[in-house]
């Protein structure tokens, strides 16, 4: 079984994002004519720079350095590879979650 | 006269039959297990608290008892340690963090309370990696009072989260402890020292009171000298409790009531560890002949999901709830491993959907997991694929190509309890473990085979020289 887990985070992001890559690919064929077009936009942020930024402005402290902020990006990525994985899993309407969930009332 | 040094690494059933005999009292095992506490507990960062007045005031109510003709059972005078997440009235309860390391949750957990009611004597709180590793720790130095040593080699890590519960066990410091896990924690550190550990059924045992680092995926067990006592000790521990709505209330005695009968039926799994280490490979075929001895085996394969990232979205999600406090209070930067310190930020960002889908898949794999462990008795694996790394690397360099089967993960994400034996020495001199996985609520079976195992075999029996 192909399971992730006994691959780094790393390698379990870049697994992922490999198989990602022909819809990358697709994505960046059709655009392809558009930008040739334009002068050297520059490249919007990926969702992970984005969620860095978030971060940096929701939890601000000095001590989110480079080092940090690269540990954390590290986590981004894996939780992003992650969050495909799951998405590709095939699931009916019918799957529920199993929350244990109870009505409560005060004993009297 | 002091106690002889072998009640040290004594089962309860002969500690328990000592007090019984009058050759000791509870207060004279208490002092006993205390003055190990005090004296080998630094020497592995194995506790963080010895509890000498509780202990010896519990210690005392149990010799009353006795002589007043109030047996509790099995683990009537027996002193045990608790991993440090456990609330204890008057006691620090430190998560094994800095920011916590003064601060008192006055009030006991429910298995503490449990088990002063069976007589039990609290000798001390043990040693955990800060917040039960739910920050991402890469490796040993991850809690306020520093690595866990493992006793049978220093220069090694004791495992974790329950870093205090495998080694104070393994040195002889207490007769058992109690762990926590959410994914490998009682499983490894026991594994690793070279002892007993159970993992129940999620939901057998009550978590109130103790520091929830994932609701859906937390789990209390003991780590012991034997499957034997592992039992004695789930015996007073389980059952449900009101104040923990997810704790079920299947009833759950021990010894067993038929016990399951041999041959047993074990299986192996079709896809095999990936790679192990040598030793921990040798050793595994070895203990495969002695278990040819009394059972049958067959072939499982493990199905085919997403474990990882299911029970890493889930435990990030959850975990995220509960320390987000610890982000915005700016408490993290406290922590011991600097990976720890940073280790909470990205799950914050997790998707409700990543989470929920995570929820879903998982109820899909307790379903898969039954299916096909039904019909046996138990499921067969190395507890790890290596021994215990050096404490000053980073454990995935040290394992380098060694790769586990992945039950661990697939087991805690669907709540099925487990029990680790020792099965012999690699590396190091370093202990290797043999699991035993089962379906939910077959702790008795589990817990019989592993008990069968320990009779053919000696090495639950050896202990380090300290």
């Amino acid at each position: 079984m192909s399971s992730p887990d006994r691959l780094s985070r790393r390698e379990f992001a870049g697994r992922v994002a490999a198989g990602a890559a022909p819809l990358t690919s697709i994505a960046a064929f059709e655009s392809a004519g558009a930008q040739e077009k334009k002068v050297a936009e520059p490249k919007p942020p990926s969702p992970v720079d984005r969620q860095l930024e978030l971060i940096q402005q929701q939890y601000s402290d000095k001590r989110l350095d480079a080092a940090a902020l690269a540990e954390i990006r590290e986590d981004l990525e894996t939780q992003a590879a992650r969050s495909l994985v799951l998405s590709a899993f095939r699931l009916t309407n019918g799957d529920e979650p199993g929350y244990v969930v109870r009505a409560w009332r005060k004993d009297e | 006269m002091p106690l002889p040094l072998e009640l040290a690494f004594a089962s309860i059933r002969t500690l328990g039959q000592g007090l019984r005999a009058k050759q000791f009292s509870a207060v004279e095992l208490a002092a006993f297990f205390l003055d190990r506490l005090e004296k080998f507990g630094p020497r592995f960062n194995a506790v963080v608290t010895v509890t000498r007045e509780r202990a010896l005031v519990e210690a005392a109510q149990a010799d009353r008892d006795l002589a007043g003709g109030n047996d509790r059972g099995p683990l009537h005078g027996i002193p045990y340690g608790a991993k440090d997440l456990l609330a204890t009235r008057g006691i620090p309860t430190t998560w094994g963090a800095a920011p916590y390391r003064t601060r008192v949750i006055d009030d006991d957990a429910t298995v503490i309370r449990r088990l002063r009611e069976a007589g039990a004597v609290l000798a001390g709180e043990l040693s955990m990696v800060e917040i039960a590793g739910g920050m991402g720790y890469k490796q040993a130095n991850a809690s306020f009072n520093g690595p866990g040593l493992n006793p049978w080699n220093e220069k090694s890590w004791s495992g974790g989260s329950s870093s205090g519960s495998g080694s104070a066990v393994s040195a002889g410091l207490v007769p058992f402890a109690i762990g926590s896990e959410t994914s490998g924690s009682i499983m490894t550190p026991a594994g690793y020292c070279g002892v007993t550990g159970l993992r129940p059924t999620y939901g057998r045992v009550s978590r109130q009171g103790a520091m929830a680092l994932c609701w859906t995926m937390d789990k209390l067990g003991p780590i012991c000298r034997t499957a034997d006592d592992c039992g004695l000790v789930a015996n007073a521990i389980a059952g449900h409790d009101p104040l923990d709505e997810t704790s079920v209330s299947r009833q759950y005695r021990y010894p067993p009531e038929p016990l399951p009968a041999r041959p047993f039926k074990l299986a192996l799994l079709r896809e095999p560890a990936r790679k192990l280490q040598p030793d921990v490979q040798a050793n595994f075929e070895a203990a495969l002949k002695v278990l040819e001895g009394f059972a049958s085996f067959g072939e499982v394969g493990l199905p085919d999901f997403p474990y990882s990232a299911v029970v890493g979205t889930i435990i990030g999600s959850e975990m995220s709830a509960a320390f987000e406090g610890m982000l915005t209070s700016g408490q993290v930067w406290e922590l011991a491993a600097p990976e720890d310190r940073v280790g909470a930020h990205a799950a914050m960002l997790i998707p409700a959907k990543d989470y929920i889908n995570a929820c879903r898949i998982r109820k899909l794999i307790q379903k898969a997991l039954d299916d096909k462990f039904a019909g046996f008795d138990a499921v067969v694996v190395p507890t790890v694929a290596t021994v215990a790394p050096p404490i000053d690397r980073e454990f995935r360099a040290y394992q380098g190509d060694f790769r586990g089967t992945g039950l661990t993960v697939a087991a805690n994400a669907a709540g099925i309890p487990a029990m680790t034996v020792p099965n012999g020495f690699g590396e190091r001199g370093l202990p290797t473990g043999l699991s035993f996985v089962g379906r939910a609520f077959d702790e008795n079976r589990l817990i019989t085979v592993a008990a069968a195992y320990q009779e053919a075999t000696n090495w639950h029996q050896r202990h380090p020289d300290l």
